[in-house]
């Protein structure tokens, strides 16, 4: 029990962080990072219920996303639509997405598996660069609005123009994800996921209806990946293919496995991390993605669990240390 | 495991330092924000870009650099790499605002530009982009300047320039095919070239089919093209991929003319490819292309200097660095955006640019000639339509 | 013709992945650093170009050694995922080397053959074009016979099929990972060298090869050296009639789309053990 409230403290500690952050954070630029951050965030966080938890390498994420960006942005500049109202198409088209490609892959094995979703990805964006009476192709859609104000009834309207409203906006919709992930792998749906992950054969010997939960976890996950494209395009205000492309799959696995794989946590440590050491290292200059590599080389050679891995694994070898700092 | 701590702590302290050494500005140093790629398939462009800045900077700089209401300050480019991609365009943008408090941010891709509208007004920076898009200039943004021409408005007197050539020299060049490019420049063009060789008497485009500018192979879309006998193709990016066209457009048996967007110049063409293969391309001639002693002059300073062949952005780089400078210097302020953009039409007058650019207007746009060349034995010759 | 290409880095994937587990998405990025060898081998120090078809080769296969050493035999113990951020890291590295080391410029290599039209059924074609293939075909029957009738190659599949089983009958695993690294590398580079007279050698040429590479290696099946072949050659081949009778646009896609569907209707690829 004394763990247990321990937890929820260090939780509750690191939401009253995440609230009054915009007021301590007075650099924009921090700032900036910080939302993209969170924008991230939500993308590794439902990459991390298929990869993590159900331990689906899929390399669509980058399209899902996409496909929920492109989806708001077209309703909300081209039919005129409130951009809330867009959220649902947006996070039902990316669902779409996932479970078509979940239907025609998910009964592949590993490596098939990931390079299908990735051929998917490409499809996606090739779709979105060469279909350019729908989306603009390479030309991309610009000047995304900000949200429609919410009217707040006699008292004005709840505006999301600022940087710190979008914060806000970015913020709420990572703890909705989190929460829903959080309830999920600690449904019986979870310990289904947690199954396959550790041994598909058994889990469906055990009854187990692999295809069903795959589908399950990977459709979800899909509308949670679109879900992070929409708050990115209203809050970078404009979208392109390569917005769509491999680059944000593949660095959404990154933020999961230099965080912790199956970890809860990890991947918003692992997306804090590689928002900002590639910002760090631009001093650099022209040597900086040449190091990213080499630390990225590093970082998984020496820490082959992932940060959070790590710190778990070094808070259990010396508990009296743990216990100090936290 | 303390020792490890301790290196750990020291590490960190020492990118900090770096950091915090980094984002501190030097006193009378006018720095300019560059964002443009650096890395990765859009380096080449964007590193051309760099170069042309550059050379602005080091020229003026060694020059005395700029007197701004008495004081005189050093123009600092600073470089920032987007990869190629929007988000880590607002990266750079945010960064370059908010540490290193620059006032005016140049770019060569809507990629950077676009995403950096949605701030710049509030964060009080001017952007100056070579974004081909015409929307670039519509959105109501008071702190644009588009440093190239508008193919909206500069496509169709072309066009006709180009029909004139045809008809003087008696080819009769009707049915086009054009090779449209995946890129926003590219696109851009080709849609406006489209539309207006539409327009001629006669004429037609025939066929179009995309490519990618780090594409080998490009029998695909010649195959699908070719069959449909276009009297000329049309070409709408650098000369890397151009030339690889031209190359197996050859092979394949094309034997009309090569049209290309100004984004190639006759030099760099002549350079990749035998002179029986360039013979009769029709250029866009920006004053890129002119034979003016200043513009030879440059080219051959860039040359020496990075070893590379000097590209169009090169020159657009170049020539927007030192139009800004002029405008600083004019304004009188260095942390003022409102008034260097105020300032920016007249000094454009004032200043000599290789691509003769004049008549910066309200929202951004400028008047920039373009001409058509053509290139015979690796030489180019301007036509002008008139006689 | 393009075929070949994707062929050949998609053997070394395929032996790659077969042996050691490693999805390496660097190999692209060694085609690359391959076509630059050629190409320095050609413009500064004029040796003939198959001179620097063999110097690419070696370079590449030595480089191999050097990764498989000193990155993924450290991390040969952990979750397979591992290998796949080691690998992406090398990718930035390499491409960010010939970056800095090489410039942006996109190098040309000169190849007598380049020059020289033949025709073949009413078709023209460069000798460069007929070289690439027959250089292609030769490697990969050559490769196939070591494979199947040499002993160090029955050690290559002896790991491939059960690396335990391969230890457990004194076969040195790590020695025989550190070959098919050098191996799959070795192939990389010959194929940017060959590549590089048909089009431009530049940082980022590779990038394209991978994606298909790895899109061929599970078309015939992970670890199937036949099954890459094919898959080469099938892509090759799809590609050009979906641009000829469908799209050029689009032409990108199919192979993706082909794809995904025989993946529907086979999940182990067209030449795969069924697993299980």
């Amino acid at each position: 029990m004394g763990r247990r409230s321990k937890q929820g403290l260090a939780i509750a500690g690191v939401l009253a962080l995440a609230i009054v952050l915009p007021y301590v954070v007075s650099n924009d630029y921090l700032f900036h990072l910080i939302i993209m951050a969170v924008i991230w965030g939500i993308l590794a966080t439902s990459l991390n219920l298929v990869l993590g938890y159900t331990g689906l390498l899929s390399l669509a994420h980058g399209a899902f996303f996409g496909l929920g960006a492109y989806t708001s942005a077209l309703l909300v500049t081209k039919c005129g639509w409130n951009f809330w109202a867009t959220i649902p198409p947006s996070m039902l088209i990316a669902a779409l997405g996932g479970i078509l490609i979940g239907v025609l892959t998910l009964r592949l094995e590993g490596h098939y598996f990931a390079v299908s979703t990735m051929s998917f990805g490409i499809v996606v964006s090739l779709v979105l660069e060469k279909w350019d009476d729908l989306t603009e192709g390479p030309r991309g859609i610009s000047s995304i609005p900000a949200p429609t104000p919410i009217p707040l009834f006699g008292l004005g309207h709840l505006t999301f123009e600022s940087d710190i409203a979008k914060y806000y906006l970015a913020l709420a919709m990572l703890l909705v994800c989190l929460l829903f992930v959080w309830r999920m792998i600690h449904s019986p749906v979870g310990r289904a996921l947690e199954a396959i992950r550790q041994n598909e054969l058994l889990a469906s010997c055990l009854g187990v209806n692999l295809i069903y939960y795959k589908l399950l976890a990977f459709c979800f996950s899909a509308a949670m990946a679109g879900l992070a494209g929409v708050i990115y395009s209203t809050y970078i205000t404009y979208l392109n293919p390569v917005d769509a492309g491999l680059w944000n799959g593949f660095y959404a696995v990154m933020y999961i496995v230099i965080g912790g794989m199956g970890t809860f946590l990890g991947p918003l440590v692992g997306t804090v991390f590689l928002v900002t050491v590639p910002e760090m290292l631009r001093v650099f200059q022209d040597y900086r993605l040449l190091l990213l590599g080499v630390l990225l080389i590093l970082t998984i050679t020496f820490l082959p669990e992932g940060i959070v891995g790590a710190l778990k694994r070094f808070g259990r070898r010396r508990p009296s240390r743990a216990r100090v700092s936290r | 495991m303390a020792k490890l701590k301790q290196a750990a702590a020291a590490l960190c302290l020492g990118v900090f330092a770096l950091f915090a050494l980094h984002a501190v500005a030097r006193a009378d140093v006018f720095p300019v924000g560059i964002v443009t790629p650096l890395s990765g398939g859009g380096a080449d462009y964007g590193i051309a870009f760099q170069n042309g800045v550059k050379m602005a900077a080091e020229e003026i700089n060694k020059a005395g650099g700029i007197s701004v209401a008495g004081r005189t300050y050093t123009i600092e480019p600073v470089f920032c790499d987007d990869e190629f991609k929007p988000d880590k365009a607002v990266n750079c943008g945010k960064e370059l605002a908010a540490q290193r408090k620059v006032r005016v941010i140049m770019t060569p891709s809507s990629l950077a530009a676009f995403p950096m509208m949605g701030f710049n007004q509030q964060q009080g920076f001017m952007l100056m982009a070579t974004s081909q898009t015409p929307k670039f200039t519509t959105l109501g943004n008071k702190l644009v300047v588009r440093f190239t021409n508008n193919t909206d408005r500069t496509m169709e007197p072309w066009v006709n320039l180009v029909n004139a050539y045809f008809q003087k020299e008696g080819k009769a060049v009707k049915k086009v095919a054009i090779m449209v490019v995946n890129t926003e420049l590219g696109k851009s063009w080709a849609d406006n070239f489209a539309r207006y060789w539409a327009k001629l008497p006669g004429a037609s485009v025939v066929g179009k089919a995309s490519y990618d500018a780090n594409d080998t192979d490009f029998y695909p879309q010649l195959s699908t093209l070719l069959p449909n006998e276009p009297d000329a193709l049309v070409l709408t990016t650098v000369c890397q991929p151009s030339a690889i066209v031209i190359k197996q457009a050859r092979e394949l048996g094309f034997k009309g003319p090569i049209i290309n967007s100004a984004a190639c110049s006759g030099e760099e063409l002549a350079k990749l490819l035998p002179a029986e293969q360039t013979n009769g391309t029709i250029l866009e001639l920006s004053g890129w292309g002119a034979d003016d002693p200043a513009i030879t002059a440059f080219k051959k300073a860039y040359q020496d200097k990075f070893n590379l062949t000097p590209q169009q952005i090169s020159g657009l780089g170049y020539d927007g660095l030192r139009w800004l400078a002029r405008a600083v210097s004019d304004a009188g302020s260095v942390d003022d955006a409102t008034k260097i953009r105020a300032a920016m039409p007249a000094a454009l007058a004032a200043t000599k640019t290789m691509f003769s650019m004049s008549n910066l207007d309200q929202a951004g746009d400028i008047d920039m000639p373009v001409l058509v060349g053509i290139m015979s034995n690796g030489k180019v010759t301007a036509f002008s339509g008139a006689k | 013709m393009v075929g070949s290409i994707y062929a050949l880095i998609a053997m070394g994937v395929a032996m790659i992945y077969g042996v050691m587990n490693v999805p390496h998405f660097a190999l692209g990025a060694k085609a690359m650093l391959g076509g630059y060898v050629a190409f320095f081998m050609t413009a500064f120090f004029h040796q003939a170009y198959g001179l620097a078809l063999v110097g690419s080769v070696v370079a590449l296969a030595l480089l191999g050694l050097g990764v498989e050493r000193w990155i993924f035999r450290p991390i040969a113990k952990a979750p397979g995922i591992n290998s796949f951020i080691s690998a992406f890291g090398l990718l930035l590295v390499f491409e960010n080397f010939a970056l800095i080391a090489f410039g942006t410029a996109y190098r040309r290599i000169l190849s007598p053959y380049d020059r020289q039209m033949i025709q073949i059924f009413g078709a023209n074609l460069t000798m460069q074009r007929l070289l690439v293939v027959i250089v292609a075909v030769v490697l990969m029957v050559a490769l196939h016979l070591f494979i199947k009738y040499t002993t160090l190659g029955a050690a290559i599949r002896a790991v491939a099929q059960n690396r335990r089983g391969a230890l457990l009958c004194g076969i040195h695993t790590e020695r025989i990972a550190g070959i098919t690294m050098a191996i799959g590398s070795g192939l990389a580079g010959i194929a940017g060298a060959l590549i590089g007279p048909l089009a431009m050698v530049y940082p980022t040429m590779g990038d394209a090869l991978i994606v298909k590479a790895f899109v061929i290696t599970i078309l015939g099946g992970m670890g199937s050296i036949i099954g890459a072949i094919v898959g080469g050659y099938i892509l090759g081949l799809i590609e050009a009639l979906g641009a000829m009778y469908i799209s050029v646009d689009y032409k990108d896609a199919f192979a993706f789309a082909v794809l995904v569907m025989v993946l529907a209707v086979r999940p182990q690829g067209l030449f795969g053990k069924p697993h299980r």
